[in-house]
């Protein structure tokens, strides 16, 4: 188990920035997933933690020893790639005896290693096959198992669900908790998958343009995003969101209009800004729905444009007035049928943020 | 009907199998015919049977240019593909321009005439003058005559075929490690190989089936050696193979006595004989070929 700090980091190739002072601590046996689009910068800062990457500038420590300039096979990490990376020509328990062969290990200390991590992995009746007669996810374990016996400080994982399919990726993912849960080693996780990010991790690091947008344990983002950005990446669906314009401020509430179109109503939030006129409204698909009626409720005229079905949910996507897109989460009706129907916003899952896209939190 | 309604596949193919039949089918019917037959080309043919085949395999100058043969593929096979991995290497390290420049320059020779290779390199090798005994001479070493030493000849035509040949081997073997994904060396980077490790334990094991190709085309191409050592030496049919024949080879004896001593049912026999040593070559490599495995 070790501590990773990462203090000040910046990287760009060429002109390009790719990370811009990245700063973040993560603690002994943490299971943390960074999390983002594509070219977000998260897989470059998992190489630069495994040394494949050179640091541009900033500090990295592990177990409070600088890094920057140590070779990779001496950082104590080890990493799963997305494409597994695995020898093809050597067999199972060659690829993940070969680290310990080139340290010159024993045969006997390499054979003992090597079944005690298949058999962590369930793989010791695959250990004589090569890499061309194994499963997707047989050689992930393969891969994993690599990892494993070189009882790194930090495993990395650099996206290494992405070329299963949806079933097997939902098994190995549980299959990689229990594993944490076994081992208590810090773990490094890279996804563009907020579901995977969700459910892996124990502190959740979401990046865009090569900046940290937000970290913090997955539901702690989820309700209360800091910014736009974060609010639309976490959660499936994606948050809905809503230009509007404040027509008057009061020290508990403020008055709102433009919303959707014509819709316009007033919020409990205490210490708006009177200066901030220009806003967007933010609110999750569960927090709006088609029953009108309850106090804390507004609504707003909508058109059904499809639905998605998926069985124990509908995601209903309609269009408003202003031509925003409203998805509504329908858990209650199986079928929400078509065309013009009334949204209910629940103004309690109404989140605000201002027009750069930062949240404006109401003050205690 | 069954006829009438592939007539048109039939026509399709026909000019090929027309080209084929004269100049591929009918040459080696033909051949094989004269290697039964004593005939000078202007007299009518006289069989003999095996005899062609036997005065061949007990002639001396067979028994020497086997002997040359065997010794040039021992050494030039091996060497010319370690010296084009290496330029292989070399060229795959360097990105962008300079990897264009030095794979162009390495490659130069695999499109020179060989009778432009064969001239630069006499005049590389020329006694006194050439450019090799100049550098001997700057380190006070005596001039030799490589091209006319019966110890130093058979070397030379080594030299300047692994020059000819590596330009090629070299575009193949670094086709190969362009295929090889980036990812497996960053693993062995991080299970802590060395460069050399990586070479050892990543790049050969993983470039097996281009070394195979590599190595098969090599030998083949060595087994039908004839222009070069042709051009070092007399380069006429009244005189060819060099001093004491230290550059004799086998496919240069044939035409010696196809075009030289217009004996050319022997020059068929020797031919078959040629063709049936490749094959077998070549099937013994496929048969020692280690079973290849599932990228």
């Amino acid at each position: 188990m070790a501590q990773l700090e990462i203090v000040n980091v910046s990287k760009s190739f060429g002109k390009t920035d790719v990370l811009r002072n990245v700063n973040l601590d993560i603690s002994s046996g943490e299971f943390v997933v960074f999390v983002g689009p594509s070219g977000c910068g998260k897989s470059t800062l998992l190489r630069m933690i495994s040394g494949l990457e050179e640091i541009g500038s900033g500090h990295m420590r592990l177990d409070g020893k600088a890094m920057n300039s140590v070779d990779p096979a001496r950082r104590g990490v080890a990493m799963v790639f997305q494409s597994y990376a695995l020898y093809p020509h050597m067999t199972a328990f060659e690829n993940m005896a070969f680290s310990l062969k080139i340290a010159k290990q024993s045969k006997g200390v390499i054979r003992e290693k090597v079944e005690k991590a298949a058999n962590i992995l369930r793989l010791e009746h695959l250990l004589e096959r090569r890499p061309g007669e194994l499963s997707g996810g047989q050689k992930q374990r393969v891969a994993i198992g690599r990892a494993i016996v070189r009882e790194p400080k930090v495993f990395l994982f650099d996206e290494p669900l992405s070329n299963l399919d949806t079933e097997l990726r939902v098994q190995m993912r549980a299959e990689l908790i229990q594993l944490h849960a076994k081992l208590k080693t810090t773990m490094i996780y890279v996804t563009h998958d907020q579901v995977e990010a969700m459910t892996l991790a124990d502190k959740m690091v979401v990046m865009n343009g090569g900046v940290i947008q937000q970290c913090g344990r997955p539901l702690d983002l989820y309700d209360d995003p800091d910014n736009e950005f974060v609010a639309g990446f976490v959660g499936s669906p994606r948050m809905n969101f809503m230009k509007a314009e404040v027509i008057s401020t009061s020290k508990d509430s403020i008055v709102i209009g433009g919303v959707g179109g014509e819709g316009r109503f007033e919020i409990p939030f205490t210490g708006f800004d009177p200066a901030i006129r220009k806003i967007k409204l933010g609110i999750r698909t569960e927090h709006v729905g088609f029953v009108n009626g309850q106090p804390e409720q507004v609504s707003l005229p909508a058109k059904v444009a499809f639905v998605e079905e998926l069985g124990d949910v509908s995601h209903i996507h309609t269009d408003l007035a202003s031509g925003e897109r409203l998805v509504i989460r329908s858990t209650g009706q199986r079928y929400a049928g078509s065309g013009d129907c009334t949204a209910v916003l629940d103004t309690k899952g109404l989140m605000i943020f201002d027009e750069a896209g930062q949240r404006i939190r109401p003050t205690r | 009907m069954i006829a009438k309604k592939h007539m048109p596949h039939y026509m399709m193919v026909l000019p090929f199998m027309l080209l084929f039949a004269v100049f591929f089918l009918y040459p080696i019917a033909s051949g094989f015919f004269y290697s039964f037959h004593d005939w000078n080309a202007t007299t009518t043919t006289r069989f003999v049977g095996l005899d062609n085949y036997t005065r061949i395999i007990g002639s001396r100058d067979f028994k020497k240019a086997m002997w040359n043969l065997a010794t040039y593929i021992v050494i030039t096979v091996p060497l010319g593909i370690l010296v084009a991995f290496c330029l292989a290497l070399l060229v795959d390290s360097f990105k962008g321009t300079w990897s264009n420049i030095f794979r162009s320059a390495f490659f130069m020779p695999v499109v020179l005439p060989a009778f432009l290779a064969a001239t630069v390199w006499r005049w590389i090798y020329t006694p006194n003058f050439g450019l090799l005994n100049m550098v001997l001479g700057w380190f006070g070493l005596p001039s030799l005559n490589f091209l006319n030493d019966t110890g130093s000849m058979l070397y030379a035509l080594i030299a300047v075929d692994v020059w000819v040949s590596a330009g090629f081997n070299m575009v193949i073997i670094l086709a190969g490690l362009k295929n090889i994904p980036t990812d497996v060396y960053e693993a062995a980077r991080l299970d802590g190989a060395s460069p050399l490790q990586q070479v050892r334990y990543v790049t050969v094991p993983m470039l097996y089936p281009v070394l195979f190709f590599v190595t098969t085309y090599g030998v083949i191409s060595a087994l039908q050696v004839f222009d070069v050592p042709w051009l070092l030496t007399g380069s006429s049919f009244a005189s060819y193979g060099g001093r004491s024949n230290a550059l004799m080879f086998p496919v240069m004896d044939m035409m010696g006595r196809g075009f030289g001593s217009l004996k050319f049912g022997q020059a068929s026999a020797y031919g078959f004989i040629l063709t049936a040593i490749i094959v077998l070559f070549t099937a013994a490599m496929f048969v020692f070929r280690k079973k290849g495995y599932d990228q």
